[in-house]
């Protein structure tokens, strides 16, 4: 029987440019912990405002508020990934919270973020794979790292984020 | 009586909702503890406070029954009637539909007095229908 070699697929380097990478990201304060949505899936960004309580949804649903014509269920994304203290109107901080309105594979959500940091322009920063930030419910939730001035900034997968933020009935 | 017609459950104020019937476009307030209350219970007496609280010739909002049983839904004394426009109606954020099927819920009206969760009717009979299945043991 003859043998074929065999041939392991080259590993990458690490750390690695990710082609696929979003050029622009949009840094955000969540708890103790900074994060960055792709800036071509954030939608809008709005003050914080007290959001209706929605019957039989889990503790990080923050409510709904309505938007536009219609209505944005709001996450408290600080304690749906366990960073620390989540917003809530009545902070201190409330004057700095935000709202960013998220979309990415047909789902739509407002997270609740304790501050805006800015815009990180990606080409001009190494996007490399998640190894600074720690967390077992962040982690599944990583894309990628960069850096910011106060440390590393987690680049979030927003399709799979909402898509586990999704109630199941 | 009209088998579609919608409850529309508001949060205008806190600790106050709107109950509205949104096919025959009437609304409804009542507090959020009593709703709950009549959910557990798995007895909603609509019909009973419609009929204290409209007009009769407001009398056919009254529609409130299922395919297989009716629906009766009970709110207490903290009531009001007004119109429901409903082109103010808007689908429930598509996160939340999970959420909203255990309350009967797949649509929310937005108007100036703010955000209210909209319900469906023959879905609350079905919902209360099983509620007394369950407790029951789960004989029929």
């Amino acid at each position: 029987m003859p043998s074929f070699p065999t041939c392991a697929p080259p590993q990458p380097p690490h750390p690695r440019p990710d082609p696929t990478a979003a050029r622009h990201l949009l840094a955000c304060r969540v708890g103790e912990t900074s994060l960055a949505f792709p800036a071509e899936q954030v939608e809008e960004i709005l003050e914080d405002r007290p959001a209706a309580r929605v019957p039989h949804a889990p503790e990080h649903i923050g409510g709904i508020v309505s938007w536009g014509e219609g209505s944005l269920a709001v996450v408290d994304l600080a304690r749906f990934l366990h960073l620390g203290a989540p917003s809530s109107p009545g902070d201190d901080t409330q004057a700095r919270a935000r709202i960013v309105v998220v979309t990415a594979g047909g789902l739509q959500a407002g997270l609740r973020c304790a501050k805006v940091l800015g815009i990180v322009d990606a080409s001009r920063v190494l996007q490399v794979r998640p190894d600074t930030l720690q967390g077992e419910r962040l982690a599944p939730f990583l894309r990628s790292e960069v850096s910011g001035p106060d440390g590393a900034i987690g680049v979030l997968d927003v399709a799979a984020l909402l898509e586990s933020l999704r109630v199941r009935s | 009586m009209k088998s579609e017609a919608e409850v529309a459950l508001a949060c205008s104020r806190v600790g106050e909702f709107d109950l509205a019937v949104g096919a025959e476009r009437v609304v409804l307030v009542a507090s959020w503890e009593q709703v709950v209350r009549q959910e557990r219970a798995s007895t909603l007496d609509l019909a009973a406070l419609l009929g204290a609280a409209l007009p009769s010739t407001d009398r056919r909002a009254l529609g409130l029954s299922g395919p297989t049983s009716d629906l009766w839904l009970g709110m207490g004394p903290h009531v009001r009637v007004r119109r429901v426009p409903l082109r103010c109606l808007a689908p429930l954020p598509a996160l939340l539909t999970g959420a909203g099927l255990r309350f009967a819920c797949t649509r929310v009206l937005v108007d100036e007095e703010g955000l209210c969760f909209v319900l469906d009717a023959g879905a609350l009979v079905e919902l209360s229908r099983a509620q007394h299945h369950d407790s029951r043991g789960g004989r029929p």
